[in-house]
């Protein structure tokens, strides 16, 4: 039968995993260059590229430890 | 010139070390996936969920990565700008020292900064293929462009087709068998005559006829002169008989017309629709929404695909419609072909009279015509003669 093992190391370390990370901070030209626009528009497509992925992470984090406290909860019911 | 070197430098550096920093937060974030299987978290569940966090953190990888590409972009950009940066010095010095070369120098000037330009939009162009999905078809025609000044545009176009131009030429539009170029100074112009050739026009090596003979119209009229080829006209009198190549012309002329009145609104605009090159003017003016012009004549006309000029939608000031077509001028024989002969009294031009001795190709030096777009390009606008 597969097995899960936690320890209270696990939740520590799944808390850390819930750090927010740095959002690529984009530098600028002076306006009124196409370039100065384009890199405004790589900006923002970095930092949303960033901010999507960071929420589907914190999100799996947050799962994995709201399975591990259930399961933690659960083992101590059968105490 | 838009671009400034030394910032060009300093953005690439400033994304270096930014894409150094994601790059170690997102090595730090993997590490700290596999450090969870070090706390003693293990089983098929614990390896499933950390393997799905290094999934999820993948697309963290992607900016770091663009933003490197980005900086080399910028770098190389940088350097071309210096080099235009040092030739436009070097221009600036030579104008202080030879003041009888002021002229060639301005120009020389205004193909730098065109140049300046055009190396502002291709970097613009390769960072946003790199790093998003906004489309980067070229630029075709002269409404693709409608921030872009006429010098980098022309600057464009001569290094994309590879086409030799004289320097009093500029490039407007070129793609697909498609050509639009301009003599005079179009930016300040008075004055615009758009040529719009007809059977023939597009076979290789007329393109010099055609701007000859811009330069007549140009400098009889005081203004600028287009010619206007921006579909493939007929090669033959027979394919001249078929309407469709036309229409579709109609619609481009539609626009090109357009496009001068929303750049240049006060400039007075005259369209010359010679032969084969009338029915697409007609076309263009019998389309809904009108075509922009003052003025627009049809020269040596085997029909215009209307029977009335009052058919023919112009906006522009006070606009008239005119004709003219030499007795002599074989075109007479296919009359009817596309429509009643734009000369006829029932049609409802203005006409003006031909050359008895004139033929199908003598328009170009008729002084009567030249004359009369003379006096249409340096009429005032009626506002202000009434």
């Amino acid at each position: 039968m597969d097995h899960l093992h936690l320890s209270p190391a696990v939740a520590d370390h799944l808390l850390t995993l819930l750090h927010r990370t740095s959002v690529p901070a984009s530098p600028s030209l002076a306006a009124g260059s196409r370039t100065a626009a384009a890199l405004d528009r790589a900006g923002l497509a970095w930092s949303g590229t960033h901010q999507r992925a960071e929420s589907a992470l914190l999100d799996h984090a947050r799962d994995v430890r709201a399975f591990c406290e259930r399961v933690v909860e659960v083992d101590r019911g059968f105490l | 010139m838009l671009l400034d070197a030394p910032s060009l430098r300093h953005v690439a550096h400033l994304l270096t070390t930014q894409a150094s920093w994601l790059g170690e937060q997102h090595s730090w974030l993997s590490r700290s996936f596999d450090g969870l299987l070090d706390t003693g978290f293990s089983g098929p569940a614990a390896a499933a969920a950390v393997t799905r966090l290094h999934r999820l953190a993948t697309p963290l990888a992607r900016p770091p990565e663009q933003m490197l590409r980005v900086a080399q972009v910028l770098s190389v950009t940088a350097a071309l700008q210096e080099d235009l940066d040092a030739a436009a010095s070097r221009a600036a010095l030579l104008a202080g020292r030879h003041p009888a070369a002021a002229g060639a120098l301005a120009l020389l000037m205004r193909d730098l900064r065109g140049l300046g330009d055009v190396l502002d939009a291709a970097c613009a162009r390769q960072i946003d293929a790199l790093c998003t999905g906004v489309p980067t078809a070229d630029a075709t025609r002269l409404s693709d462009a409608p921030e872009e000044d006429l010098a980098a545009i022309d600057q464009r176009n001569r290094l994309s087709s590879g086409l030799d131009l004289p320097a009093d030429v500029q490039l407007l539009e070129v793609a697909d068998g498609r050509l639009v170029a301009s003599v005079g100074d179009l930016g300040s112009a008075g004055a615009v005559t758009t040529i719009v050739p007809g059977t023939g026009a597009s076979e290789p090596g007329r393109l010099p006829v055609h701007l000859d003979r811009a330069r007549t119209i140009a400098s009889a009229t005081g203004g600028a002169a287009v010619v206007w080829l921006g579909y493939q006209a007929p090669p033959g009198v027979g394919h001249a008989l078929a309407q469709e190549p036309a229409r579709a012309a109609g619609a481009e002329l539609q626009a090109f017309q357009s496009e001068l009145a929303r750049r240049f609104p006060r400039q007075r605009r005259i369209v010359f629709g010679y032969s084969y090159g009338g029915l697409v003017a007609g076309q263009a003016a019998s389309r809904g929404g009108g075509l922009h012009a003052d003025e627009l004549v049809f020269v040596g006309s085997p029909g215009v695909g209307v029977e009335k000029a009052s058919e023919l939608i112009l906006l522009g000031d006070n606009p008239q419609v005119s004709a003219m077509t030499n007795p002599s001028d074989p075109v007479k024989l296919v009359g009817g072909v596309h429509g009643p002969d734009p000369t006829s009294p029932a049609f409802g031009a203005r006409v003006l009279p031909g050359d008895r001795e004139g033929t199908h190709s003598s328009y170009w030096d008729d002084p009567v015509l030249l004359g009369t777009l003379r006096g249409w390009a340096q009429k005032k606008p009626s506002a202000l003669s009434e």
